[in-house]
């Protein structure tokens, strides 16, 4: 026996046991198969994949699962979150619309037109919106591994360059995003090219929100006044990722967290997951609006948030021990 | 007029998976062999891909375990298609007829319309 064919025995292991039980000697000996005549690159391909399907086996995230269905409905909601907040940051917090003539009040270190390391993340996300349209779902995929390495990868990459990152909240929410479209399972029996119109509708809704709390603040139209130019100058940048436009825009998630779910509610006869995947869905977005509102005290606006996420944990603390129940009956059959 | 055009276009992988098991039951290898050769060896499925398709496939009624066997101390588990799976198959196959036919139905109409 190969390593590789004691390595397929151990990789076999990582299948849920009730399921290891009935199938492991036949998932061995056909890899076994599989393997004979692969090089090594196609072995740890053929490896890869199995360790691949058996954890999300023992996680519960197949394509038949409560768990894998509810995710399925969660990646494009996931997807067309991050590409709006996204863009969002893009254009209000990373990159800079001051005319050169007026002085700049931040620190030297900045990259190019931009604030941060950031857009080096929110690239990928926009680039997920046209892969996510046109059906690619292995694109998407890529995109998204990619974005969440970028976002690990931007902790230790600032201290050295000296530039800076967004804060950690951002990147978290994007991160959170990302391992929702990866954990969504690839049903076999959806249709070859899906539906294009989901994300790029639900994109430009989540944009137009987003736009909406940032407009409604006025701060967004300060102006400035520089000595030598007699005429006031739009503001740039009104988030810069926090304080100023944090109370607007963090109602404006809020509110549309709400009529969201209680549209999934309504929806829920035809696609029984959707109220879930709405909230799988809002935790990243309440970890935006908390890191919106982290440096000021807002009562009213935190109740609100640690409502959503109280309800939100109860509703996932509800659908496990439902997919627990199931999963004991699947497995008794 | 054309035969299932509105219908969703199944995905390849599992439109071959159907018609590997479309003659007689089959195990495992045999599918992934078996698949590479319909498609020309341009889909090759892995074993947990395989796996987790035919696992999706029994559980919608289209595949189902005919029988199982221990050969050179490979344990084989065979799987068939069902009724249902068969018709799925057949209106899948229906769809992509009157796509080519009409394919070639234009492709005349155009050598016609060609200046000699």
């Amino acid at each position: 026996m190969s390593a590789a064919e004691r390595l397929a025995g151990l990789v076999v292991r990582l299948y849920r046991p009730s399921a290891r039980d009935g199938r492991h000697a036949e998932i061995v000996s056909t890899v076994r198969d599989a393997l004979d005549g692969q090089g090594r690159m196609g072995a740890a391909r053929e490896l890869a994949d199995l360790a691949a399907h058996g954890v999300r086996h023992r996680m519960g995230l197949t394509a038949s699962s409560p768990a894998g269905r509810t995710l399925a409905a969660a990646a494009p909601l996931a997807v067309a979150s991050g590409v709006a907040l996204s863009a969002l940051f893009l254009l209000c917090a990373e990159w800079d619309w001051r005319p050169p003539t007026l002085p700049d009040p931040d620190p030297p270190n900045r990259i190019g037109p931009f604030a941060t390391l950031g857009p080096l993340v929110y690239l990928p996300w926009l680039l997920m919106l046209p892969a996510a349209a046109f059906g690619l779902r292995r694109l998407t995929r890529t995109l998204a591994a990619l974005a969440t390495a970028t976002s690990a990868a931007l902790l230790p990459l600032t201290p050295p360059t000296g530039a800076d990152r967004p804060p950690l909240w951002a990147l978290g929410a994007l991160a959170l995003f990302a391992l929702i479209v990866l954990a969504a399972p690839a049903d076999p029996l959806a249709p070859e090219r899906p539906d294009p119109r989901p994300a790029p509708l639900l994109a430009a809704a989540m944009l137009a929100v987003l736009t909406v709390g940032v407009f409604a603040d006025g701060s967004f139209w300060r102006v400035e006044h520089a000595p030598d130019i007699p005429d006031p100058i739009f503001m740039s940048r009104p988030l810069w990722y926090r304080y100023t436009a944090a109370a607007p825009l963090g109602t404006a998630i809020v509110v549309a967290l709400v009529i969201g779910l209680l549209a999934a509610l309504v929806l829920a006869r035809r696609h029984p997951t959707l109220p879930v995947a709405v909230l799988v869905t809002a935790f990243p977005w309440a970890m935006v609006v908390y890191g919106l509102n982290a440096a000021e005290s807002r009562p009213l606006h935190d109740a609100v948030l640690w409502t959503c996420l109280l309800a939100a944990a109860a509703t996932a603390g509800g659908a496990a021990v439902r997919m627990r129940a199931a999963r004991r009956v699947t497995d008794a059959r | 007029m054309l035969v299932g055009m509105t219908s969703t276009a199944m995905q390849e992988p599992t439109r071959l998976l159907l018609t590997a098991l479309a003659d007689e039951p089959r195990h495992g290898y045999a599918l992934i062999k078996e698949v590479e050769a319909i498609s020309s060896g341009r889909v090759r499925l892995r074993t947990g891909t395989l796996y987790a398709a035919l696992a999706r496939l029994q559980e919608q009624g289209w595949v189902e375990v005919a029988g199982e066997e221990v050969v050179d101390g490979r344990h084989r588990r065979y799987y068939a298609l069902t009724g249902a799976g068969g018709e799925v198959l057949a209106d899948e196959a229906a769809r992509l007829r009157a796509q080519a036919a009409e394919a070639e139905r234009r492709l005349r109409l155009r050598g016609r319309s060609v200046p000699a």
